[in-house]
């Protein structure tokens, strides 16, 4: 054959099924007599142009008529069978809606790129900060502009502060930055200006730059924003500028001060911890910048070089690393395991297509017969699949819209820029292309049946049927697989999540109601006010019904964002522990419910009496010997006078249950900048919070009273994240039992009609329905069996993947995975027990004369 | 899912260019592919030269569209290849036909009258 004939069959095969097999034949024809009349290279030439514009021009009009014919015959079907039709949509609705909303979170943490200039060159400076500390600005400058691998770096030191506005007092968050801050993000304000050099050193002008939210909720996007003046923590600045709408770098940052060298400038509460952010020089690659800080780092601080963890050692991290961190893996393990569900739903979508196409099978034939081709059947139920899993996804959007929903609260984001939405092109691509690959997927393999069967009119190949119920066999047994894998998955981190529910965190949950207040900026501050100002606190709580004891601290459990410490020893001599010291007030510790377990708590005169006492946990007193014999000896630091040890106490779990107590020591409160109020409550604290907070609120209206939650509430949001991660996979789990449920149903029912005559005649020749239908059930367990063998292997292996989801998730165990195979194998024994029923209620003559 | 129209002639029209030429075609008795495609090359001077997507798209759609059929008749084989499939027109389709030749002179008088050119004898 010439190769211009061949090369116009090949244009021919892309025309619709359909169109092709009536007119293949004439099509070629006359392009080979079109051909032979084209004398020259010149007139072929031409002719081949004509003949591409021909088939551009015809090949969507067939296509399009096609597609129409097609749908219609599947609406058609789908009519005649609503409730499978409905399943299979509901089901790859929610499979394809839960991998889009999946997605979407690995979009916006992953591949948005950041909203700064050139955002793959910015780098956090970790464990080693440039020289220049406050109050020295200009020494870090002098630093930053001789980099040879740096073109720029800013310091900063974040944290939260009260606003003070016409409506009250509120929280938020300040960045204290060095003035070329913005610069380096190459973000400038929008409205007013940024930062000028020199305005970060000590005593610079009061000026803050505010973030687009605060604007508009502030001033109502009024420009005369820039020039008003805003109180923080009882210090007056002046804003200059607003940031970008997308900027609010680092953690949702609503106001930046240019005061990172001027410490004392806003009174604070926290302790500050500084950070730097750098851009590389252009022309730098990462390893070299890498290298070169370290070689930095190490030469000013060689003690560093010791630092065990890599956590701990010098390094410029990517700044997407850093923003992305702590829920990259888990994101991707979710949509690992969401993905795996959607191919259990191809997988029994495929079921169910494949079963009706073989009960059609008699319809087929006579199609067939008629001059239907299987290429036009075959193309006619792939675009029943492609438009079932389209309509599928449509609907999936809704799910995938409430994901990202659910994801933003339980998972939240460090930028408003990382916001998961699933109105963004990647994530809408995605949904089209994961409905075309599903609708390929699940359509592909009956329309691959169609069109290899023997569908000649009249026969009824056995072989034919066996090698069919092979392939379903093998659809099943992919589906326990999956099951079993998801379902293993779901048991392990349920039961993990139920053991961080009921681990002993040391202190009560229930009964205790807390709430911050803020001395900063206040004249509260010095020693002693403070103290005229709790007693009446204390005063005016204990006053409240059903309150039982109140205590404050400076560091409450589950509320910890950075530990106070220093090395101890004990009597000044033998091995020194890191401490954190927590400030407390007299029956802080009863209050908590901490137990005692050697020596007293601390009192009221202990926070007045001059003698440095201290009562130290459990943890601590182990590193020095048996609690009791720690009593009366002295805790020494490195700087400080000794404390005398008064009382041992119980350890407390400060992060919740997935953390470990660690040894603590807890000082008579003294000079504080800040309290938080802990009321025990006799009952449920929730009930009381509201009327305790107006009690502390009422004793002194300058003091701010924030961030007022019951200790359950405050475990709550700990185990917000686990909390999910958990549900996401149970819900797989479930999903997935039941899909698989699905398939074992579908296919044994379906094997029984098959196989009706066949077992009308065993029947006839002595054989009972309960011995039939226990071979069906031990032909479905072997199928099952060897799904199962495949997904315990395949949950083995991706065991340890679970410690992303939640830390401390418990270690695959043959337990975990015997007892999802023992779930799956019951419900498939039932799901086949109940699929052979008709079996017991046959009639042999019916059966019989029926054929 | 051929022959199965219902609608009147009028629903159809105007008829694209290629359907009325393989109308006109067929009007003068049966004709195979091919000879469809020279006859209107030729009477339209070369203009209208139908490759063999546009012809047999045509085709597959009259067919539906019940304006022609495939003729089981088939000439002399010595005279002729038997692979062609002959195609003739239908009743509807004749009618079809008039009813675009109706809509064309219609549309030419109305025209002339704006125009001023003659009409046609």
């Amino acid at each position: 054959m010439r190769l211009s004939t061949r090369l116009y069959r090949r244009l021919v095969k892309l025309y619709p099924a359909g169109f092709r097999e009536s007119y293949s034949g004439p099509l070629e024809q006359q392009f080979r007599e079109d051909y032979a009349e084209a004398r020259g290279s010149a007139a072929r030439a031409a002719l081949w142009l004509r003949t591409l514009a021909d088939f551009a021009r015809s090949m969507p009009a067939q296509a399009a008529h096609e597609l129409a014919q097609d749908s219609r015959y599947a609406f058609r079907t789908w009519r005649r069978h609503p409730l499978h039709t409905t399943f299979a949509i509901a089901v790859l609705a929610i499979a394809i809606g839960a991998n889009t909303g999946i997605f979407s979170v690995l979009n916006a943490v992953l591949l948005r790129s950041l909203p700064f200039h050139e955002p793959e060159r910015l780098a956090r400076l970790q464990a080693f900060l440039p020289p220049g500390g406050p109050p020295d600005a200009a020494r870090f400058h002098q630093w930053r502009t001789q980099s040879t691998y740096l073109s720029d770096s800013a310091r900063y030191v974040t944290g939260e502060v009260s606003l003070e506005g016409d409506r009250g007092v509120s929280r938020t968050r300040l960045t204290e930055v060095s003035s070329n801050f913005f610069a380096l993000f190459g973000r400038e304000p929008i409205a007013g200006r940024g930062f000028a050099p020199g305005e970060d050193a000590p005593g610079g002008p009061g000026i803050a730059v505010i973030s687009h939210g605060l604007w508009r909720r502030l001033f109502a996007l009024d420009p005369r924003a820039v020039g008003a003046s805003i109180r923080l923590n009882g210090t007056p600045l002046t804003i200059v500028g607003v940031a970008p709408p997308n900027f609010d770098y680092p953690q949702k940052t609503d106001i930046w001060t240019p005061t990172a060298f001027d410490y004392p400038r806003v009174p604070k509460t926290y302790i500050a911890f500084y950070f730097a952010t750098a851009r590389l020089r252009p022309g730098v690659t990462w390893a070299q910048a890498n290298s070169a800080f370290e070689a930095e780092a190490y030469a000013l601080l060689p003690h560093l070089r010791k630092a065990a963890d890599s956590r701990n050692r010098p390094a410029l991290v990517p700044l997407s690393e850093e923003l992305a961190g702590p829920i990259r893996a888990a994101s991707l393990l979710l949509m690992t395991g969401v993905g795996l569900l959607l191919l259990l739903a191809c997988a029994n979508v495929a079921n169910f297509f494949l079963a009706r196409a073989l009960s059609r099978a008699d319809e087929l034939r006579v199609r067939t017969a008629l001059g239907a081709s299987r290429a036009r059947l075959a193309q006619q139920l792939l675009t029943e699949a492609v438009l079932l899993s389209f309509i599928a996804a449509v609907l999936g959007l809704a799910v995938a819209h409430w994901t990202t929903i659910v994801a933003m609260t339980y998972q939240p984001v460090q930028s408003i820029s990382q916001a998961y939405t699933i109105f963004d092109w990647r994530v809408l691509c995605f949904a089209i292309a994961a409905a075309t690959a599903t609708g390929l997927l699940f359509g592909a393999g009956p329309a691959l049946y169609i069109s290899r069967a023997d569908l000649a009119l009249g026969s009824r190949a056995s072989t034919a049927g066996r090698r069919h119920s092979n392939a379903r066999a093998i659809l099943v047994g992919t589906q326990v697989a999956v099951a079993v894998v998801l379902l293993t998955g779901s048991l392990g981190l349920g039961r993990t999540f139920r053991a961080l529910l009921h681990t002993d965190n040391g202190y009560e949950l229930r009964s205790l109601a807390t709430m911050t207040v803020s001395f900063a900026g206040t004249g509260y501050m010095s020693d002693e006010r403070w103290r005229v100002y709790y007693d009446d606190v204390v005063r005016t709580v204990r006053a409240v019904p059903d309150v039982l004891s109140v205590s404050a601290t400076g560091a409450l459990p589950l509320a910890i964002e950075a530990y106070q410490g220093a090395m101890f020893t004990l009597d000044g001599s033998g091995p020194t522990t890191f401490t954190s010291t927590i400030a407390i007030t007299p029956d802080y510790l009863r209050t908590m419910g901490v137990r005692l377990l050697a020596g007293r708590d601390l009192t009221a005169d202990d926070l007045t009496s001059g003698e440095a006492v201290a009562v130290v946990n459990e943890q601590l007193a182990r590193a020095f010997g048996e609690p009791s014999t720690v009593i009366g000896r002295s805790l020494t630091a490195t700087v400080g006078r000794p404390r005398r040890i008064v009382g041992v106490v119980t350890g407390m779990r400060d992060g919740g249950p997935t953390s470990r107590a660690h040894p603590q020591a807890f000082l008579p409160a003294r000079s504080m900048r800040s309290l938080t109020i802990v009321a025990k409550v006799k009952g449920d604290a929730a009930s009381r919070i509201a009327v305790i907070r107006d009690a502390v609120a009422g004793v002194d209206a300058k003091i701010p009273v924030f961030d007022v939650k019951t200790m359950d509430q405050r475990l709550d949001d700990t185990l917000a994240r686990p909390r999910f991660y958990m549900t996401s996979v149970v819900f797989f789990g479930g999903l997935a039992l039941l899909l698989s449920i699905a398939g074992v149903y579908g296919v044994v029912s379906y094997a029984c009609g098959e196989r009706i005559r066949e077992m009308g005649i065993r029947l006839a020749l002595g054989s009972t329905p309960g011995r039939l239908r226990g071979r069906l059930l031990v032909r479905t367990l072997i199928t099952v069996g060897l799904g199962a063998i495949a997904g315990i292997t395949a949950a083995a292996a991706s065991a340890s993947q679970l410690q992303h989801l939640i830390k401390g998730a418990e270690q695959h165990t043959f337990a975990t995975s015997a007892l999802a195979v023992l779930g799956t194998i019951l419900v498939a024994s039932a799901a086949t027990w109940i699929a052979t029923q008709r079996v017991a209620r046959l009639d042999v003559t019916d059966v019989l004369r029926g054929n | 899912m051929s022959n199965t129209n219902r609608s009147k002639p009028e629903d159809l029209l105007p008829l694209p260019a290629p359907v009325f030429h393989i109308l006109l075609s067929l009007a003068e008795g049966e004709r195979h592919g091919y000879a469809l495609k020279r006859e209107i090359a030729a009477r339209t001077g070369g203009t209208l030269r139908l490759g063999p997507g546009v012809l047999y798209g045509s085709i597959a759609k009259m067919i539906d569209q019940g304006l022609i059929e495939e003729s089981d008749d088939r000439p002399d084989p010595h005279l002729d290849d038997e692979r062609r499939r002959y195609y003739r027109v239908t009743a509807f389709g004749r009618k079809v036909g008039h009813a675009e030749a109706a809509r064309m002179r219609d549309l030419v008088r109305l025209a002339a009258a704006k125009f001023g050119t003659r009409e046609p004898a």
